[in-house]
């Protein structure tokens, strides 16, 4: 059919036929065609190509559908490639068609890789023709694969020149992509591209190196950088053979980098190419005087530096040692070569200079050195630093007696880097060194140079645990089972603690990184607690609390290691559990109420414990320990945890009942930590019996820990039930039985609360399992909006209910955590809130506001641009409304927003400036005019011509702010201010 | 040293930061009011940067708490700036940055006094003049440029 249209003698008649069929090929699919077909249309196109040059377009278009062709008969790739180079100049088209150009070429090297190579040098000419004078990013990308596939594939020796001059021509690269550019070219894509080519082959070298030492010494820091970060990437490849004579010019530009220190991030480049060129010239053994050369550069550079180390003033010691530790950091042969040099000078010039203030920057530079040894692990050389290792362990000790704590603080920092490295001391000499760390730390005021301190004694006790259990802890808790003293007190005693036991407890837990060390620590801290709660004083409530907070390190830290795990369970469980219970029977509890495992803080903290072990167990152990605990609780059958004898005929532990006392109740926190931590699949015994216990406790226990906690046990347990219809039977009666209290008529306001607060709890538990019943529980509290005692708590209700929980319904307590839950109730509640606030009386309007800015808290970014819009003056709106909470939450809102959806937001700021400079002067709370501030500040991220009319205004409004009387209201004012100021400047 | 024509003070030396404010109770007690201090002086031009080095004024001991002199009463700050070496030829800007963060940042009821520390640079009574004359301070950021230098130092790094 088409035959008379492409025979046509008329250009445009003939071009037209070559597009549609061109259009028809791109619409088929790619195995579509057979091998004749294919074949055919390959000798149409290629003739064509001699056409007419306003029909190659069209040509070009139809040979890329057929490069990704399947069925292409062997030779027909060659064949266009070949027709390409030969009929068409490429850099006379237009960008489309060059883009086409590439895509075929690419497309071929892909599938007929084989079939090309056969064209050789050919292939290679050719393209370099077609590349040549590129100038489109979204074409180089493309041309610089091209390239790596050439180099890797293809004999490009003759044309390695001409390769590399059409690559080399883009170096350095300073393409900046234009902002909102669809095509997502970014500078990094061109330059990793490039870089690529260039560190391809190192047929390159002998054209490159010296093209990048040009760049290195050019003014440009950018284009400096780039050189520096290419001949790194170039290094390894080049090998010794090109390197060698280049070494001394490299080290002459690092150096002048270094030495200036115009930008870290120009040093880094610099100090990492150094190492890189040292590393390749030094691994490359077969190349001849490769060996002699670097022996030579290592002994000119090492003279070089003897000078600045040498110094007297030590003006370049920094930079100059920098420079070292980047070429030693190359190998272990030259590591150890100039470590042997450089080590001795540094402690002949630490003898030398008596300041406290040159010995710190000398030993910072030694553990630097030090730090740079760490890497090898020296089976051919001698490790540098052991040869010296004496001299310098005994000045660090040394100087830990000195008065300065800066240094102090440095040799520790010293020490700790010594018992770091593998090896390198002698059992005597952890011990010395385990001793003055423990010393330092127990005596010294300074709370850095006491982390120091620390931290050798962790590097200690990851390297050497038996040390530490022999020596470092029985002298921490010494010093715990003493009580902190009065310094004239005692004044017989040397060491005069400056260390609170808060500290000691901190550093205990961080020296437990050994399973060993685990269970050592644990257990005394657990003894400590026994003793502590003996004790029977509220004064060590503190203490008590520190303990249980540095258990709970330690078992967040080690528990996923199955040693640390079993002992968790079989010891620290069952202990926690003993000392509780005990705790709660013991009757003087209810006069004193000082019984310090009693306590809130206490308690929960236990219960922290609990939930991060029992998260880690796997199915069986957790029906053990569920099996127990319901034993206990549910049963309260105690014999699983202490003796008959203890236990006295009239004990009665019924923890779940509402007249028990309270503090047997609020050992549901307890039970909490237990049941709702375990994998899903784990069958809590007597559930249902459990649920009614729970419902009942939730809804009329006065204890507020011990009804919430309910609450959340409830929910927790919900959440991971089988679905079915039994699950659906409970739920029921549970809604019902709080919907009756809930009524405004007949139950008191503290019963209405505690029953919103489990409805809130029972929402979130289904919301996430996404249960068909959370529609229902959703639009009830939204119902409760417009009750005038419950309307706050419920609309607060959302937060809870959307933010992340981190006991309960978390997704590391295995909760049933479905996908989007979020934005399921965002949509399910946004009409019945803004008709709400419609409807609703005035006093009850900032309840639905309220709960609108909770639900656009948490929904993510691509459903709120699109609702976003017809909210916006609602939300303006709730500025008017007097209330601090809701002035903070929609605030804290905005200044999210203007990051998130800038674009709606630069529509309104003509109305919300105003009301924010108007709430940053709100006198009845600094949180509002802080946040307000801090939203004023946000909007300088906005488009300048949006800001601009209102610069003058808002620099003149702030300036009364600036005179707040709270500080930290000042501090966001100083930085709205200056970020207004600073409008229109590039610098910023 | 021949790589180092361009820059005064090649190799300065780096001096230890202060640790961040610690925020009490007070500070968080909407009914304390809390009086502007030498550290929150301080708190504003410490992070300025210098002209030359990637480094800020507290970094070079350029500027230090302790030469900051508050009184709130009596509305007056008194901040006393010490340039790495004599001849530094940035001192003038340095004092300009100085002068323009407290304009920006502190309410205008203070008398602010911007001085180099005595005998520490060479030409220092004539930048003394300089930067306590408002007429030469307002001109100097009305020229665009000298504005933009400005801004450079007191960019948020």
């Amino acid at each position: 059919m088409l035959g008379p249209y492409l025979t046509s003698k008329e250009n445009n008649i003939r071009g037209r036929g070559t597009l549609l069929l061109a259009e028809i090929l791109h619409r088929l699919p790619r195995n579509k065609l057979s091998a004749e077909e294919a074949g055919l249309l390959t000798a149409f196109f290629c003739d064509r190509l001699k056409d007419h040059h306003s029909i190659t377009t069209h040509t070009i278009y139809g040979m890329q559908s057929l490069s990704i062709c399947s069925s292409l008969p062997t030779g027909d790739a060659a064949k266009i490639c070949l027709n390409l180079f030969k009929e068409v100049r490429v850099q006379s088209l237009v960008q489309a068609d060059r883009q086409s150009v590439f895509s075929i070429i690419s497309n071929f090297l892909y599938s007929k890789l084989d079939e090309l190579r056969e064209l050789g040098s050919e292939f290679v000419y050719g393209f370099i023709q077609v590349m040549d004078g590129e100038k489109d990013p979204r074409n180089l990308v493309m041309a610089f694969q091209i390239v790596r596939t050439l180099i890797d594939h293809f004999p490009i020796d003759i044309f390695a020149e001409e390769l590399f001059e059409v690559t080399s021509c883009y170096f350095p690269i300073d393409f900046k992509p234009p902002t909102n550019d669809p095509h997502g070219i970014t500078t990094e894509l061109l330059v990793g591209g490039l870089r690529g080519c260039l560190a391809a082959t190192p047929k390159f070298a002998e054209f490159c190196l010296p093209l990048l030492m040009e760049k290195l010494s050019s003014q440009l820091q950018g284009a400096k950088i780039d050189a520096f970060e290419t001949l790194a990437a170039c290094a390894s490849v080049y090998g010794a053979k090109h390197l060698k004579d280049y070494l001394e010019a490299v080290w002459s530009y690092c150096r002048k980098e270094v030495f200036q220190s115009l930008s870290q991030e120009g040093e880094q480049a610099a100090l990492g190419c150094l190492c890189c060129v040292v590393k390749a010239v030094s691994d490359d053994r077969k190349e001849e005087g490769a060996m002699f050369s670097l022996d030579c550069f290592l002994d000119d550079i090492l003279k070089e530096s003897r000078k600045h180390i040498n110094e007297p003033d030590m003006r370049f010691i920094h930079p100059s040692c920098r420079l070292l530790q980047a070429v030693a950091s190359s190998s272990e042969a030259v590591c150890s070569k100039i470590l042997a040099y450089t080590l001795p000078l540094l402690l002949d010039q630490f003898n030398k200079h008596p300041q406290a203030k040159q010995r710190q920057s000398i030993i910072s530079i030694l553990q630097a050195f030090i730090r740079v040894s760490l890497a090898f692990p020296y089976t051919d050389f001698p490790n540098p630093v052991s040869l010296h290792k004496d001299a310098i362990l005994s000045i660090l000790i040394s100087m830990l007696s000195e008065t300065n704590t800066s240094l102090k603080s440095v040799s520790a920092a010293g020490l700790g880097l010594l018992a770091e490295t593998k090896g390198l001391l002698k059992d005597d000499d952890v011990v010395l060194v385990a001793e003055h760390m423990t010393k330092t730390f127990l005596s010294e005021g300074d709370s850095h140079l006491r982390q120091e301190s620390v931290n050798a004694l962790i590097h200690i006790a990851t390297h050497h645990p038996s040390v530490t259990e022999g020596k470092v802890l029985p002298a921490l808790l010494e010093q715990l089972n003493t009580e902190p003293m009065e310094v004239d007190a005692e004044g017989d005693r040397q060491a005069v603690s400056h260390v609170s036991h808060h500290s000691i407890l901190n550093s205990m837990a961080a020296l437990a990184t050994q399973p060993a060390l685990v269970e050592c620590i644990v257990d005394r801290f657990m003894v400590h607690l026994q003793s502590l709660s003996n004790s029977d004083t509220s004064s060590k409530a503190e203490e008590c609390v520190s303990t249980l907070q540095s258990i709970l390190t330690v078992v967040t830290k080690s528990r996923t290691d199955p040693t640390n795990l079993s002992f968790f369970y079989q010891k620290l469980l069952p202990q926690i559990l003993r000392m509780s219970v005990m705790a709660a029977l013991d009757t003087r509890s209810e006069v004193g109420n000082s019984r310090l495992l009693c306590r809130e803080e206490v308690i929960v903290l236990l219960a922290a414990i609990v939930r991060n072990v029992v998260q880690c167990l796997d199915l069986s152990l957790a029906s053990e320990l569920c099996q127990q605990y319901i034993e206990v609780f549910h049963r309260h059958n105690l014999s699983s945890i202490m003796s008959s004898e203890i236990l006295n005929d009239d004990t009665v532990f019924k923890p779940l009942e509402i007249d028990s006392p309270w503090p047997q109740t609020q050992l549901v926190v307890l039970l909490t930590a237990c049941v709702c931590s375990v994998r899903r699949g784990v069958t809590v015994p007597d559930q249902w019996q459990l649920l009614t216990s729970l419902l009942a406790m939730a809804t009329s226990s006065d204890h507020e820990l011990t009804s919430t906690t309910a609450a959340k046990c409830l929910a927790g347990l919900l959440n991971k039930f089988h679905a079915g219809p039994e699950l659906d039977q409970h739920i029921q009666p549970i809604k019902e039985h709080l919907l009756t209290r809930l009524q405004p008529s007949n139950s008191e306001e503290t019963t209405r609360q505690r029953a919103l607060t489990c409805w809130i709890w029972l929402t979130k538990s289904l919301l996430l399992r996404s249960h068909p019943s959370c529609n229902q529980l959703a639009s009830h509290l939204l119902a409760l909006f417009e009750d005038d005692t419950l309307g706050t708590q419920a609309a607060e209700g959302l937060h809870l209910i959307l933010s992340d929980s981190n006991d309960v319904l978390s997704p590391s307590s295995h909760a049933d955590v479905k996908l989007m839950y979020r934005q399921r109730l965002f949509l399910q509640l946004l009409s019945g809130i803004i008709d709400g606030y419609g409807n609703t009386t005035s006093g009850n309007k900032k309840n639905y506001l309220l709960g609108l800015s909770h639900l656009l808290h948490f929904v993510p970014r691509q459903v709120l641009l699109s609702e976003l819009p017809p909210l916006m003056p609602l939300l303006i709106q709730s500025l008017h409304q007097e209330d601090s909470a809701l002035y903070q939450s929609v605030l804290e809102r905005l200044a999210l927003l203007t990051h998130d959806a800038p674009g709606i937001i630069a529509q309104y700021v003509d109305s919300l400036l105003p009301e924010l400079l108007r709430l940053s002067g709100y006198e009845a709370s600094m949180r509002v005019r802080m946040v307000a501030l801090k939203c004023i500040c946000e909007l300088t991220t906005l488009e300048h011509h949006i800001l601009f009319p209102h610069k003058m205004k808002v620099s003149r409004s702030l300036l009364p702010r600036l005179d707040d009387k709270k500080r930290t209201v000042r501090k966001e004012a100083v930085k709205a201010r200056n970020s207004w100021m600073m409008l229109g400047s590039p610098a910023k | 040293m021949e790589d180092g024509e361009r820059l005064d003070n090649v190799n300065p030396t780096i001096h230890k930061r202060l640790p961040d404010r610690e925020i009490t109770a007070d500070d968080d007690n909407d009914d304390v009011a809390d009086k502007i201090d030498a550290r929150e002086i301080f708190d504003l031009i410490r992070h300025i940067n210098d002209p030359e080095h990637p480094y800020s004024l507290e970094d070079l001991n350029v500027v230090s708490h302790s030469q900051v002199e508050v009184n709130d009463e009596e509305n007056r700050v008194k901040i006393m700036f010490t340039p790495t070496i004599p001849h530094c030829s940035m001192a003038t800007l340095i004092g300009l940055s100085i002068r323009v963060k407290l304009i920006r940042s502190l309410p205008p009821r203070f008398k602010v006094d911007v001085k180099i520390t005595p005998g520490s640079h060479a030409s220092e009574e004539a930048v003394n003049k300089q930067l306590a004359d408002k007429e030469r301070v307002a001109a100097a950021l009305e020229n665009n440029h000298l504005l933009e230098v400005v801004n450079q130092c007191l960019a948020v790094s």
